[in-house]
């Protein structure tokens, strides 16, 4: 019991000093929404051409508004997200540098410290993040009287589709105990991301072939949070949607782990 | 001169070859990498055009021909990629080496950073998907066009990538450069959309002011046939390309006056 409780300290202490660089993290984040604004003037011409040339006012099942809001909060959710990413290059620098050794000797899981150091960063960002679509939802007037309900919600899926980038891009980093150099695997996965998170283009577009994408863990990282602050789903799907999130990270936890106990003995038999 | 510098870049593009095909595995992954990158492009125009009829009076094919174009356009601009490092050269002082160099700065640091394998890979994915584009829909490409509209791509590079080396050269000046010149750069992501769609004062900007549309959009239009180049056309593309030039050499040597000054 008082192992756990000195294991769970250890990490919290972490936590207490990621957020001490808030500061710092805020700043960043502040430079990247100025992109923002850009991005969104191309959203807006783009897509009410599309609506001009479209017979209905609604596409996807969003209209012209919604889309225009979904947009915005994906926007957030990148500038938020994405440096979750570096874990990939992170895990693959230690490993080729030979830097793991130091963490190896150390009394806490390696993989758990690069997710509570990117946990500070994710954090701060969000928080200025929902500040500035509910500043920019108002004054554009695309967010109409959304519920303090569903900025929780999204905000507990946007914490979920964080921890299933941090995995998807960990098991890339992994792989450099086979791999050797998996850079380019890693602007593969974000290639995917493009697509298949609904960044580009909202996931309730792809019918047919492409239907499968929704049941990918690549879908909540940015469309399911976006699409439950837009209102897309019923409160019963919203529930369905957080157990889906929670599911894959149970999976690619378990597969995290496996693919770094495999990997690490790998390393050890090398003499890393 | 003219030989010597051709044997440099021969030398700067073996490295990178060499360099790139060292992990066979890395190797095929940068395959897989462009030509997803290309594929989703084309599934977002798939998908849209099952939602709409057209956009910007593009209809589905004419959209795939403009993101090959454009992915032509981006491997000849990756004789230029030696530029996106360049602030961080000139923060850290690493443009010492270049200068020590006896032959023309600006050309060794170009040739120092060629991604050649990727030049290849996107000249190949953009041609191959010309091609079948042109023959599945039975597009009729008149070889005058085609002649015309590339080489109004290549000035469209140029000028693009000079005003991209002139907020660039801002270094010299102002450390964080990298920063403004993202986001002015950011509106480069408009290119893979039909000008059309834009109203008339952001097209003119997307014209003379950042030429998103001089590497995408009208290069296409003049290929498909839709647009005439005329002599006009012509002169105001050279006055063009003959300013941005003066004005790139301009700051390159206040900037490496200023950087010299300085003890650099």
């Amino acid at each position: 019991m008082r192992q756990t409780e000195a294991d769970v300290k250890k990490y919290l202490r972490l936590l207490q000093i990621e957020f001490r660089k808030s500061r710092e993290y805020a700043l960043n984040f502040s430079a990247q929404i100025v992109y923002i604004p850009f991005q969104m003037l191309i959203y807006y011409f783009l897509w009410t051409a599309i609506y001009r040339a479209n017979y209905g006012d609604r596409l996807g099942g969003f209209t012209l508004e919604q889309i225009l809001f979904y947009y915005l909060s994906v926007l957030v959710l990148k500038i938020a997200l994405m440096p979750t990413g570096v874990i990939a290059y992170d895990i693959w620098d230690d490993i080729k540098s030979g830097g793991l050794d130091t963490y190896l000797v150390k009394p806490f899981s390696y993989l758990l410290v690069g997710f509570f150091k990117k946990i500070g960063y994710y954090i701060s960002a969000i928080v200025i993040g929902i500040l500035v679509i509910f500043a920019c939802g108002k004054i554009f007037g695309l967010e109409s009287g959304i519920p303090a309900g569903s900025w929780l919600l999204f905000l507990f899926s946007s914490f979920l589709g964080f921890s299933i980038m941090f995995l998807m891009f960990g098991i890339v980093g992994v792989l450099t105990f086979w791999l050797k150099n998996v850079l380019t695997l890693r602007d593969v996965l974000w290639n995917f991301l493009m697509l298949f998170s609904g960044e580009i283009i909202p996931l309730s577009f792809l019918g047919g072939a492409f239907a499968f994408i929704k049941y990918l863990p690549t879908a909540g990282v940015y469309y399911y949070p976006a699409a439950i602050l837009n209102g897309t789903f019923p409160g019963t799907d919203v529930a369905k949607i957080l157990f889906f999130q929670i599911g894959w990270i149970a999976v690619l936890s378990v597969l995290i782990s496996v693919l770094w106990n495999s990997g690490r003995r790998k390393y050890e038999a090398q003499g890393g | 001169m003219m030989k010597e510098y051709m044997r440099i870049f021969r030398q700067g593009v073996a490295i990178s070859y060499k360099t790139t095909t060292a992990y066979r595995f890395e190797f095929l992954m940068t395959w897989i990498h462009i030509i997803l990158n290309f594929l989703f492009i084309i599934v977002f125009w798939m998908v849209l055009s099952n939602a709409t009829e057209s956009l910007g009076e593009y209809q589905f094919h004419e959209l795939v021909v403009l993101a090959a174009i454009i992915l032509i356009g981006e491997g000849l601009s990756g004789f230029f990629f030696g530029l996106r490092d360049f602030p961080s050269l000139v923060r850290e002082g690493k443009l010492d080496r270049f200068l020590c160099l006896p032959i023309n700065t600006m050309f060794a640091v170009l040739v120092s950073q060629i991604p050649i394998v990727y030049i290849v890979q996107q000249l190949a994915v953009g041609i191959i998907t010309f091609l079948i584009v042109c023959v599945y829909y039975n597009i009729g490409i008149l070889i005058s066009n085609l002649v015309i509209g590339l080489i109004s791509l290549v000035a469209g590079i140029l000028v693009y990538q000079m005003i991209y080396a002139i907020v660039t050269f801002g270094s010299f000046w102002h450390e964080n450069i990298s920063d403004i010149r993202n986001v002015i750069f950011s509106v480069e992501q408009s290119k893979y959309y039909p000008l059309s769609i834009f109203p008339d004062a952001v097209k003119k900007v997307f014209t003379f002011i950042i030429p998103v549309s001089l590497i995408s959009y009208y290069p296409t239009k003049i290929i498909l046939g839709q647009y005439t180049v005329t002599l006009n056309d012509v002169f105001v593309l050279c006055v063009f390309v003959s300013l941005t030039f003066l004005l790139v050499r301009f700051v390159w040597k206040r900037g490496l006056r200023r950087y010299e000054a300085n003890g650099g």
